[in-house]
C-alpha cells in the first residue's frame, strides 16, 4: 500500500503551488468574468461579458494579429534554430562558440530584447543609420517603421532573435544525443549528408523540435512586455489589450477584463491540448 | 579470382598503432574470417575497407581496381554492426529499403526486393514492426536484411552474432551460412570467437596486435600455427621446452621419435585433445608415457578438461573418453610428439 | 580636421565592404572546399547577429550624445554609471535584493522539484501522463491571463505586495523547467545506483546525500541556472503581484527603457546581463570544482 502512494506524496508540493494557485486564480477570473463580484454588488451569473466579447470587432482584431505574430516568429525561429543547430552538431569541436549562442539571448530578459531591437530598428536606430552612411538611405524618413508599426515586425524580429538561440538548444542537445552510428550505418548504405538529414536526422528530432515550436509558439501569444513595448496602439496583442482593459479605473468594467483574461487562458489551453495530441502522433516509435 | 584484396593497410589513432601491413585478400564468393581480440583493430578494419574511417596508408583493392577515392556511400561494401543500430523510426519494411530508397530505386523494384528479403530472411508477419517492438533475433536479421536488400558486393559483418543468447547464435549462423552460399556474396566475418570462425569460414586471417600473423584455411590454421599466439587463439595449448637433434626431440621428460628439423632451443606444442589419459595400473610398455597425478577436474558434458601433473609440469588435457579420473589419482599421459608443431625461440610472438 | 567618430565610422565602412567581397570570393570557392564551410558561415552569421545588438547596447550606456545620423557616439560619459553606483535609485541594493529574491526562488523550486521529478522520472502510475502534461501548463498559459487572476486571489489572502507573494508567484513560471529538467536526469539515471547502495548497507537518507545527489548535480546545476534566470528576469509577474512594495532590478528598467532615456536603460540592461552571467560561472565552477562532472542542458 505504501509503495503505490509514494510517487503521489513525491508529488504532491510541487501539486499544491502549482494546482492551488493555478486553479484559485481561474477560478477567481472565471467567477469576476460571470458578473460575480460580491464587492461591487454584482450577483447575478450572466454571460454578457462574453458575449460582448466575441462581437467585438477589436477583440477579433487582437486575436489575429497575436496568432499571426506567433506564428510567423515560431516558424521562423523552428527552421533557422534546427539549421544552427545542425549546423553546431557538424563543428562539434567548437565548443565555445556554442556557449554564446546558447547562453546570452537566453539570459537578455524580453524587455531588454525589444530595448535591443528598438536601438537597432527604429527609425532612430542602428541600421538606418549605417544604411543611410551607406549611401543607400537618403533621409531617415525613407526608413520604413519597423517599431510600433501594423504589422508588428519589430516584435516578431524580437521574438526571432530570442527564440532561434533557444530551439537550436533545445535541438541540439537533443540531437546530439542521438547515436552518432546511425549516420555511419545510413552512409554505410549509400545515404548521401543530405539524405541523411532528411530521411533520420530529422525525423528522429522531432519531438524536440514540435515540443520547441509549441513552446516558443505558447509563449509569444501571451507574452505582455515585447508587444507592450513595441508595439502599435492598435491592434494590440490580446495579453496587452487584457491588460489594459484589466488597468481601466472603471471598475464595472472588470468583468469585462476577466472575461477577456478567462478566453486568453481557455486558448493556451487549446494549445496545450494541440501538443498533447501531435506529440503522441509523431513520437510513437523513437 | 580474387575479389578483394587488402594491401599493406596501417592505421594509428592518437600515435598508437592499430593496424600494421594488414595483408589479405578474398576470393569471390569466398567468406573469409578476421579473427583476433577485442580491440585488436578488426571493426577498424572493416571501417576502412567501407570508407567510413580513412587510412594512413595502403590500398583496398575490388575486382582489380583500387577502391580508395570511391565515397563511402558508393561503394556498395556494406557492414551489418554488433548492434544491429536499426534506424528506430523506420518500421522492418522501410529499414531493409532503406538503401534501396537512398539510391532511388523505383517503388514497385524496391517493394518486390524488400519481400524476397522477407521471405529470404523468414521475417513475414514482422514488416510494420518497430524496432523496439521486436526480439534481438529479429533485429538482427532485419539488419541482415538491409545490408543484403542492395546487393553489396562485399558484405562485411561484424560480430554481428555476439549480443544473441547461444541458440539464436547457431540459428544466426546457420542462416547466414546458407545465404551467403545461396547468393555467393563475398564476406568478411569479423569474430573474436575461434569456433565461429572454424566453423564457417573459407579462409581465416588470424590478427594479432594489428598484424595478420596467419591467413590460412581453417585446417591448416588449426594443425599448424605458425606461432604459440595463434596456436593459443584455440584453446590453450601445452608447451614443452626442449630441442631438437636428428629427429630426436630431448626434454626433461625424455627423448622421443619426431619428423622435425633440428633446432636448438624451442618449444613442442601438444594439443589437449592430443593426450591420451590410461589408467596407472596398466602396463604397456611404451617409451613415451608419462606418470602423472590428476589435479584439477572440468566436466564439459561431451569432454572432460583435465590438469595432468607431470615432474611439476602441469598438462592440460581434453578427454572424450568416457574415463573417469578423479582428482589426486594417479594416471599415465602418452603423448605423440611427432604430432606436435616446434616454435624456436625465436618464433614466440 | 577629422571628427574620431567620422573616422572610424569609414573604418567600419570598409570592414563591410571587404568582408562582403571576401564572402562573395568565398561563395565562388565554396564548391570546391568541404561543405563544412556553409556551416561554418552559418555559425558565424548567427554569433554576429546575437553579439551586434549588445555592442550597440553598450554603446549606448556610455554615450552621452549619439544624434543621427552618426553610426558611432559622438561623445561619450559616465553618467549612466554614476547614476547607477550613487544615485538616488538606491540600485546596488535593488539589484542585490533582487539576487536575492530569484536565489530563494531558485532554492524553493529545486527542493519541490526533485521529489516531483523522482515520481515522474522513476515510478509508473496512474495519471502520470496527465502530470506530466500539467507540469507544462505555466509555461504555456499566458502570464497576463494567471497573473491577474492571482493578484485578485492573494489580494484576498493577504499575500499580495509582499516579497513571500512575490516568491509563490515566481514559482509558477520556474517549477516547470525545474521538474522538466531533473525528470529527464532521473529517467535516464534509474534506480540501479541506488538499488547497489542500498545493498551495500546505505540508508535512505545515506543514499540520497551520498549516491543520488552528486549523480543528479550536472542536472541541478542546469534547472538552478535557468531558473535563476526564470525568476531573474520576471517583470509581469513580479508588478502585478508585488505591486510598489516589491522592487525588483526588472521593475526599476522597466520604466527606463520605456520612457527611452536610452544611457541609463542601457546601463541598466548591461548590469542585468553581466550580474547574469556572472551569477551563472559562479555556480556552474563551484559545483563543478565539488563534483567533477560534465554540465548538459537537459529539457
Amino acid at each position: 500500500m505504501k509503495k503505490e502512494i509514494k510517487p503521489y506524496i513525491l508529488l504532491l508540493p510541487a501539486a499544491i503551488v502549482l494546482l492551488g494557485i493555478l486553479t484559485s486564480g481561474i477560478v477567481i477570473a472565471l467567477s469576476q468574468s460571470l458578473g460575480y463580484m460580491p464587492i461591487i454588488g454584482l450577483r447575478e451569473l450572466t454571460l454578457k461579458y462574453y458575449v460582448s466579447i466575441i462581437t467585438d470587432k477589436g477583440f477579433l482584431e487582437s486575436l489575429k494579429f497575436s496568432l499571426n505574430i506567433s506564428l510567423f516568429s515560431s516558424v521562423i525561429a523552428v527552421i533557422v534554430g534546427v539549421a544552427l543547430a545542425y549546423s553546431m552538431l557538424i563543428n562539434k569541436h567548437r565548443k565555445s562558440i556554442e556557449k554564446i549562442l546558447y547562453i546570452l539571448p537566453i539570459i537578455v530578459p524580453h524587455m531588454v530584447a525589444a530595448f535591443l531591437m528598438f536601438n537597432i530598428l527604429s527609425q532612430s536606430g542602428l541600421l538606418p543609420r549605417v544604411l543611410y552612411y551607406l549611401g543607400i538611405l537618403k533621409a531617415q524618413s525613407d526608413f520604413p517603421s519597423l517599431i510600433f508599426d501594423r504589422y508588428g515586425v519589430g516584435i516578431v524580429i524580437c521574438y526571432i532573435w530570442k527564440e532561434i538561440p533557444f530551439v537550436a538548444m533545445v535541438v541540439y542537445t537533443f540531437i546530439s544525443n542521438i547515436n552518432e552510428s546511425l549516420e555511419e550505418v545510413a552512409v554505410n548504405l549509400g545515404a548521401s549528408r543530405r539524405q541523411f538529414f532528411w530521411y533520420v536526422m530529422l525525423p528522429l528530432s522531432w519531438p524536440s523540435i514540435i515540443s520547441s515550436f509549441i513552446i516558443i509558439f505558447a509563449f509569444s501569444f501571451g507574452a505582455f512586455e515585447v508587444p507592450y513595448l513595441i508595439g502599435p496602439t492598435t491592434p494590440k496583442t490580446l495579453p496587452v489589450k487584457a491588460f489594459i482593459e484589466y488597468t481601466n479605473p472603471d471598475i464595472l468594467n472588470r468583468p469585462y477584463a476577466m472575461a477577456l483574461n478567462v478566453v486568453l487562458a481557455f486558448i493556451s489551453l487549446i494549445i496545450v491540448w494541440i501538443y498533447d495530441k501531435t506529440l503522441s502522433l509523431f513520437c510513437r516509435n523513437v | 579470382m580474387t575479389k578483394l584484396q587488402i594491401k599493406n593497410l596501417n592505421k594509428s589513432f592518437d600515435g598508437i598503432k592499430i593496424l600494421n601491413n594488414v595483408n589479405f585478400f578474398i576470393d569471390d564468393g569466398e567468406i573469409v574470417s578476421l579473427l583476433g581480440e577485442s580491440g585488436c583493430g578488426k571493426s577498424t578494419t572493416l571501417k576502412i575497407i567501407a570508407g567510413l574511417i580513412e587510412s594512413d596508408s595502403g590500398d583496398i583493392i575490388l575486382d582489380e581496381c583500387s577502391i580508395l577515392s570511391i565515397q563511402a556511400e558508393k561503394r556498395k561494401t556494406v557492414i551489418v554492426f554488433q548492434n544491429h543500430l536499426l534506424f528506430p523510426h523506420l518500421n522492418t519494411e522501410d529499414n531493409i529499403g532503406f538503401g534501396l530508397k537512398m539510391a532511388g530505386i523505383k517503388k514497385s523494384i524496391k517493394k518486390n526486393k524488400v519481400a524476397e528479403i522477407i521471405s529470404l530472411l523468414k521475417l513475414q508477419r514482422l514488416e510494420k514492426r518497430y524496432p523496439k517492438e521486436l526480439s534481438g533475433g529479429q533485429r538482427q536479421r532485419v539488419a541482415l536484411g538491409r545490408a543484403l536488400a542492395i546487393e553489396p558486393t562485399v558484405l562485411l559483418l561484424d560480430e554481428p552474432f555476439s549480443s544473441l543468447d547461444i541458440r539464436l547464435r547457431e540459428e544466426m549462423r546457420e542462416l547466414v551460412l546458407d545465404i551467403q552460399k545461396k547468393l555467393r556474396i563475398t564476406t568478411i566475418l569479423v569474430t573474436h570467437d575461434k569456433e565461429e570462425a572454424l566453423m564457417m569460414s573459407d579462409k581465416i586471417a588470424v590478427m594479432i596486435n594489428g598484424e595478420i600473423a596467419q591467413f590460412d584455411t581453417p585446417e591448416n590454421i588449426y594443425e599448424k600455427p605458425v606461432s604459440p599466439s595463434v596456436a593459443d587463439f584455440f584453446g590453450e595449448k601445452n608447451y614443452i621446452e626442449g630441442s631438437v637433434n636428428n629427429g630426436i626431440f630431448e626434454c626433461k621428460f625424455g627423448s622421443f621419435q619426431v619428423e622435425l628439423p633440428s633446432e636448438k632451443n624451442g618449444e613442442m606444442m601438444i594439443k589437449p585433445e592430443k593426450i591420451e589419459l590410461l589408467c596407472e595400473t596398466e602396463d604397456y610398455g611404451m617409451s613415451n608415457v608419462m606418470n602423472g597425478v590428476v589435479k584439477k577436474k572440468r566436466y564439459l558434458g561431451d569432454k572432460v578438461h583435465y590438469i595432468v601433473e607431470v615432474e611439476g609440469k602441469e598438462f592440460k588435457v581434453i578427454s572424450s573418453e568416457h574415463m573417469n579420473f578423479n582428482i589426486g589419482e594417479k594416471v599415465r599421459l602418452r603423448i605423440d610428439f611427432s604430432k606436435g608443431i616446434f616454435y624456436s625461440m625465436s618464433n614466440r610472438c | 580636421m577629422i571628427k574620431p567618430s567620422v573616422c572610424f565610422a569609414e573604418m567600419y565602412r570598409i570592414k563591410v565592404l571587404i568582408w562582403t567581397r571576401y564572402l562573395f570570393h568565398r561563395g565562388v570557392w565554396g564548391r570546391f572546399m568541404k561543405k563544412n564551410v556553409i556551416f561554418n558561415i552559418v555559425i558565424y552569421l548567427a554569433v554576429f547577429l546575437i553579439l551586434l545588438p549588445l555592442t550597440v547596447l553598450i554603446l549606448w550606456g556610455f554615450s552621452k550624445r549619439w544624434p543621427w545620423p552618426y553610426v558611432l557616439p559622438t561623445e561619450y560619459s559616465l553618467r549612466g554609471v554614476a547614476y547607477f553606483l550613487t544615485g538616488t535609485g538606491n540600485s546596488i541594493k535593488i539589484l542585490l535584493y533582487s539576487i536575492g529574491l530569484s536565489f530563494v526562488v531558485t532554492v524553493i523550486t529545486l527542493v519541490i522539484s526533485v521529489p516531483a521529478a523522482r515520481a515522474l522520472g522513476l515510478y509508473e502510475f496512474k495519471g502520470k501522463g496527465f502530470f506530466k502534461l500539467f507540469v507544462l501548463l505555466p509555461l504555456i498559459i499566458s502570464p497576463v491571463a494567471v497573473g491577474i487572476g492571482i493578484q485578485v486571489f492573494f489580494i484576498k489572502i493577504g499575500l499580495a505586495n509582499t516579497f513571500l507573494g512575490v516568491v509563490v508567484v515566481h514559482l509558477i513560471p520556474c517549477l516547470p523547467y525545474g521538474i522538466r529538467i531533473l525528470t529527464n536526469v532521473f529517467e535516464v539515471l534509474g534506480e540501479s545506483m541506488e538499488f547497489q547502495a542500498r545493498t551495500l548497507g546505505a540508508s535512505k537518507t545515506q543514499t540520497f546525500f551520498y549516491v543520488t545527489l552528486p549523480l543528479i548535480s550536472p542536472g541541478l546545476i542546469s534547472a538552478a541556472g535557468l531558473v535563476f534566470i526564470v525568476s531573474f528576469s520576471q517583470y509581469f509577474l513580479t508588478f502585478i503581484v508585488g505591486g510598489g512594495n516589491v522592487i525588483t532590478l526588472s521593475m526599476v528598467m522597466f520604466p527606463f527603457i520605456q520612457s527611452g532615456d536610452r544611457m541609463i536603460a542601457s546601463c541598466y540592461s548591461i548590469v542585468f546581463i553581466v550580474a547574469t552571467l556572472i551569477l551563472l560561472i559562479v555556480i556552474e565552477k563551484r559545483v563543478k570544482a565539488y563534483y567533477t562532472v560534465e554540465n548538459h542542458f537537459y529539457i
